[in-house]
């Protein structure tokens, strides 16, 4: 069933050896190790892929790497030792791929970026940055490490894509090309607009006030000239902030008057529009007349609050992909192709995009199935685990379909092309996502609602005040106006609700949590039903060995273990590698083998007399052994151990809860909200789990269309839907819940369907979210509040001219400070 | 007092300034990446030797 010798990849980190590899840290047993002379010191290696790493950092000088380094470097590919560029790169250099991947920027000159993977820490972008300026004909070279992107500029001539791919792997890291995206570029500008506006209504601000602190400080000897010089001086740094600060608040704000008649809602940014154009004119006129104040410091201070909020909900939103993005990176670029299969078994990398219905490709061990097809030859064993959240592999007999996006993990096979690129399942599920994502209503927050009467009532107060002075005593009226409109602070109540999601946003995201779009804090706290996926979300979808049951006496379940870890060294197998690490958690001493295992395809391994693996390969089904062979619900699988006189040792495998889910749970109880498990693993497991956890309502293989007919029955009952998941079948899940957290940033397909992201592996960051959510929650209540009131106090008083034009405009600024200190207060989580 | 008609029209070149410098710095990506320069900072040039702890575990008595 499982164990073949597989990839050169080895977790063989339990050989209890006092020697550790110079590079990557892993034990080196006493025997097989290789050493290099680096700078007058000897290193050992514990294999040539290492040693070569080692050597081509000396050979350019930058051996500080390794001072520098704060986590050790992953075991590379064998592959590396021989120093030459492997078929998997070169395909990268086909006209379709190159052209797909770069752009031409000057005569000659190529642009690429590339993804960086296996970055651990500032050094090893350091290393990727000095190694890749050392190559010939590389111009340029930008890493961001926030993203972890490489931008290099190349001449064709000297140097070339896979050149450029191969180098990043000569010194233990990978990368792959990235696909400049229309989308990404305009994001980018968009936020450089917005922080350069930001910027200037800062600086203007900033200015501004300076030169209104004599009116503050009331210090009386300032004469008419110098207030009137200090008035001209505000209102130079004004016009900008009002220009080009806050020029998109007018544009948006005037289309969505134009479309009141169809919409029936004015946004939020009318009042604010009208709030700051009155006060503008207002202090003009003010400034041409020379007596009242010039609310110059006001405007300044609003506009800046106001884009500040905006740049943190736009970097945050920016955080999101679209399915389709999403989908190119989820699978592979290139494949091998058999050219003229069955006749010969010449293979040759080519792109997935020239490949065609009918064509033969091979796919190795380890790696991703790039298009929908058939297997044809040699039965293997597929994880579909990010497809259709099933945990345990699925074993594929001649004639099954494969799926694109699946990953294969037991042996090289063959397979037919049946459909590429649109036509595979994975894309479906993206265009499901998209379309779910599309259908999602927009919602209107509760400030919105608010402000479209607030400032209907606000126009007509001002208009019908200064309509009766204007009866009694015509010069008053004027000054009326202006202070009603003034006075009364749309502000306050604009400002409510984005400086306290910001607030908010900003204390989750350093739990762990990262909010995608804006309204999750906002409707959490409607959420009635929880809809969780098990496989990955509440279990970690990785086999944890539970128990070890020994059938002889001459055996210890120890001695079984350590007999199977050494049999195991080396393997990728998820089984195989959680037998090695409880064999390294116990730390026990290697087993001499009589001879070293090997596998047999498919089954388990052999090393002389013994033999491991399921029960067809240890030759159980003549025992009859009922207890052993019992299925335990919930397991993830088993093991068997046996030699020449029979079964020595069974290992039971579980899942392993992920941590966080109790709490979680307690959580979502106490706020009364019903909690459902939908997962598309078997029955049996479904029901252990749900039982496991305490969770009553559950369904067991459930699609991922069915899981969104499931989120839409409820929500057809009038259930607010929060979903968490973490696998491609959780997408449509996600995105047509009410709220969405995706688990793990690790496949882009699902952070692009869901609402945050939950980078910590623990569950209990959302235990947090949720108690977040109902504070923030009460302090958009207590603002709004606060601005209703102070408007309550501020209108009667300023329509019965009681109140001058410069007080109004310091209540304004006040209530506006008000509002943006109480906000603050949800930066502590 | 005379002195704010000098010094006024000063601190409106200034911001001026300072709004182009902010500007520039936008367009030239200075705030794209806020963490890597910091760290370049540290690797750039200066070599100093591995600590000795950690030559004793990769280096064989040779």
């Amino acid at each position: 069933m499982k164990n073949v010798k597989a990839g050169a990849e080895s977790a063989s980190d339990h050989i209890s050896a006092a020697l550790n590899c110079y590079h990557c840290g892993s034990n080196i047993a006493e025997d097989s190790y290789c050493s290099a002379e680096l700078g007058g010191l000897k290193h050992v290696f514990c294999c040539l892929g290492c040693m070569a790493i080692a050597q081509t950092i000396h050979g350019e000088g930058l051996d500080v790497f390794y001072s520098r380094r704060i986590q050790l470097g992953v075991k590379p590919d064998q592959a590396l030792g021989s120093n030459t560029i492997l078929n998997r790169l070169l395909a990268y250099d086909d006209p379709v791929l190159l052209a797909r991947f770069t752009r031409p920027i000057a005569d000659g000159l190529l642009e690429t970026t590339l993804r960086l993977e296996k970055i651990r820490c500032a050094a090893c972008v350091w290393l990727c940055d000095q190694h890749l300026k050392r190559i010939p004909g590389v111009s340029d070279v930008q890493i961001n490490y926030v993203t972890q992107k490489a931008k290099i500029q190349f001449r064709l001539e000297q140097c070339n894509l896979s050149h450029l791919l191969f180098e990043i792997e000569r010194i233990g890291y990978s990368a792959w090309p990235f696909e400049p995206s229309q989308a990404a570029d305009l994001g980018r500008r968009e936020r450089r607009h917005l922080l350069t506006r930001l910027g200037v209504a800062l600086l203007g601000m900033m200015q501004v006030m300076m030169y209104a602190w004599p009116t503050y400080t009331g210090t009386g000897d300032l004469s008419q000239e110098y207030g009137a010089l200090l008035g001209w001086a505000s209102w130079f740094l004004t016009v900008p902030v009002i220009l080009y600060s806050a020029g998109p608040i007018f544009i948006a704000a005037w289309r969505s008057v134009r479309h009141f008649p169809q919409t029936h809602i004015l946004g939020m940014d009318v009042p604010i529009a009208i709030a700051l154009g009155l006060a503008f004119f207002a202090g003009t006129l003010n400034l041409l007349t020379g007596n009242g104040a010039s609310y110059f410091d006001s405007i300044t201070m609003f506009v800046a609050f106001i884009l500040g909020a905006r740049y943190v909900e736009l970097l945050a939103r920016q955080d999101a992909q679209s399915g389709a993005e999403a989908l190119a990176k989820q699978l592979p670029a290139i494949c091998e192709k058999y050219l003229t299969y069955p006749d010969s078994l010449e293979l040759k990398e080519v792109p997935v995009v020239n490949c065609n219905q009918g064509d033969f490709i091979r796919v190795s061990p380890g790696e991703i199935i790039p298009a929908d097809g058939i297997l044809i030859a040699n039965e293997t064993e597929i994880d579909e685990s990010l497809l259709t959240g099933e945990a345990r592999a699925i074993g594929k007999k001649i004639g099954d379909p494969l799926y694109a996006g699946s990953h294969n993990i037991l042996n090289p096979c063959i397979m037919r092309i049946e459909a590429v690129g649109q036509a595979t399942r994975i894309a479906g599920i993206a265009a499901l996502l998209d379309q779910a994502l599309l259908a999602k209503s927009h919602l209107v927050s509760l400030a919105e609602r608010w402000a479209s009467h607030f400032i209907l009532f606000l126009l007509a107060t001002a208009l019908i005040a200064s309509g009766l002075w204007f009866l009694f005593d015509p010069s008053k009226s004027w000054s009326v106006l202006v202070a009603v409109l003034v006075a009364s602070c749309p502000c306050a109540l604009s400002l409510a609700v984005p400086t306290a999601m910001a607030a908010a946003q900003g204390a989750v995201t350093k739990l762990g949590i990262l909010i995608v779009r804006g309204h999750v804090i906002e409707s959490l706290v409607e959420v009635s039903d929880l809809v969780v996926d098990k496989t990955g979300t509440l279990t970690l979808g990785q086999p944890e060995l539970k128990s070890i049951r020994v059938g002889r006496t001459d055996f210890t379940a120890q001695r079984a273990l350590s007999l199977a870890a050494a049999m195991e060294a080396g393997q990728t197998h998820p089984l195989a590698l959680s037998i090695l690490r409880a064999a390294a958690v116990e730390n026990l001493p290697v087993d001499n083998l009589p001879s070293p295992s090997y596998g047999t395809l498919g089954r388990g391994l052999d090393a002389g007399e013994y033999r491991l693996g399921s029960a067809l390969h240890v030759g159980l089904n003549q025992l009859i052994d009922t207890d052993l062979f019992e299925r335990q619900a919930g397991e993830h699988g088993k093991v068997y151990l046996a030699d020449g006189q029979g079964l020595i040792a069974t290992f039971l495998f579980l899942d392993t809860p992920r941590p966080g889910v109790q709490e979680l749970l307690a959580a979502a109880q106490q706020r009364k909200i019903a909690v459902h498990l939908v997962s598309g693993d078997d029955v049996q497991t479904v029901a252990w789990w749900a039982n496991y956890f305490g969770i009553t309502h559950f369904s067991s293989e459930v699609s991922p269309e069915g899981k969104y007919a499931y989120v839409a029955k409820l929500q057809e009952q009038g259930k607010t839907v929060w979903a968490i998941g973490d696998g491609v079948n959780d997408a449509p899940l996600l995105a047509r819940a009410n709220v969405s957290v995706a688990v793990g940033a690790g496949a882009p397909l699902i952070t692009a369907g869901a609402d945050a992201i939950l980078t910590a592996n623990s569950l209990e960051p959302l235990v947090y979210l949720l108690r977040s959510a109902i504070k923030t929650r009460l302090i958009i209540k207590e603002n709004i509040a606060w601005a209703l009131l102070y408007n309550m106090v501020a209108i009667p008083v300023a329509m019965l001219g009681l109140v001058n034009p410069w007080v109004a405009g310091i209540g304004m600024s006040l209530s506006s400070l008000f509002v943006t200190l109480n906000a603050w207060r949800l930066r502590k989580a | 007092m005379e002195s704010l008609y000098l010094l006024i029209p000063f601190s409106l070149l200034l911001v001026a300034l300072l709004a182009y410098l902010f500007h520039w710095s936008i367009k030239s990506g200075q705030f794209e990446d806020l963490d890597g320069p910091t760290q370049a900072l540290l690797m750039d040039e200066d070599l100093p030797k591995p600590p000795v702890d950690q030559q004793d575990q990769h280096t064989l008595p040779s």
